[in-house]
């Protein structure tokens, strides 16, 4: 993971950014892969953070406990 | 301002609803609550991962806007300002955590009544469900051994979709590091379980 120590110039870090959201339209894209092309760390960087963020989204959502308000206004009325 | 109706209470922008509260409409204060609970519960559970802390924090975290709620003004949009006083609890609780983790795990060997307890877990799942429920405790611990910092951004932006702007008014973080964290933050993810998760597979 040579890429953590490396800090790559703030407009590589937001094109990676889009690139792994999919906001890159296709030009843009498709210059960017010829950059990722030349670049292995960088390629391992945004591939990996791609398939990282995919990873992230099957994560479940967690949900508040049922009657969080009444117990919030009961503490409310504590600290009153 | 317009007078405040409570049966437009869900139409009403937050700023809105914290203008209304100040001005003493509780109702609008029950919205506030109403449309971030979960979203809160699911931020916070990424620090504490016992749902009990985490619905102290959400308390704690409303108590402090129902409390400071004079102290917040318009120019901020509240959901920063919200998230940001969640964000301090959080790591206070992670960080006391952590010290009392660190005490607990030294067990004392004059006494013959510390020792360890094993517990059988009489629910057998499926294989499916049980590689399911393994895969997600793994990613949960990909998350949790993330850098705080790292953590911190990930979270806000990939499981409480927050803009990069949002993120770094409240981590009070330039924008480049905010983006260059994330990116790494993700990428370390997907390092830390790829021996785990074939690609392609649904959890």
């Amino acid at each position: 993971m040579n890429y953590l120590e490396k800090e790559y110039h703030p407009i590589i870090e937001d094109y990676v950014a889009e690139y792994v959201e999919d906001n890159l339209d296709k030009v843009e894209r498709d210059a960017f892969e010829e950059v990722l092309v030349q670049d292995d760390d960088l390629r391992e960087l945004a591939f990996s953070a791609k398939e990282g963020r995919k990873y992230l989204q099957m994560l479940q959502k967690e949900k508040a406990t049922e009657g969080l308000l009444n117990r919030l206004h009961k503490r409310l009325k504590e600290n009153n | 301002m317009n007078t405040f109706e409570v049966s437009k209470v869900r139409t009403y922008s937050d700023e809105d609803l914290m203008e209304y509260f100040q001005n003493e409409h509780v109702a609008a204060f029950n919205e506030l609550v109403r449309r971030y609970q979960d979203r809160l519960h699911n931020f916070l559970y990424r620090y504490t991962r016992d749902h009990h802390d985490c619905e102290d924090l959400i308390q704690e975290t409303f108590l402090r806007v129902h409390k400071s709620k004079n102290s917040y003004t318009r120019i901020a949009k509240f959901s920063t300002w919200m998230y940001t006083i969640a964000l301090n609890l959080a790591k206070s609780l992670y960080k006391k955590k952590q010290r009392m983790y660190k005490i607990s795990i030294h067990k004392d060997p004059n006494d013959s009544e510390d020792f360890e307890m094993l517990i059988e877990d009489s629910n057998i799942l499926p294989d499916e469900i049980l590689h399911q429920k393994l895969s997600i405790e793994k990613l949960e611990k990909a998350l949790m051994a993330l850098p705080e910092d790292f953590r911190e951004m990930v979270i806000l932006r990939d499981l409480q979709q927050m803009t990069y702007e949002e993120i770094s008014d409240i981590t009070e973080t330039p924008m480049g590091t905010v983006k260059s964290r994330i990116n790494r933050g993700r990428a370390q993810i997907q390092h830390m379980i790829k021996n785990y998760v074939e690609l392609g597979t649904s959890f």
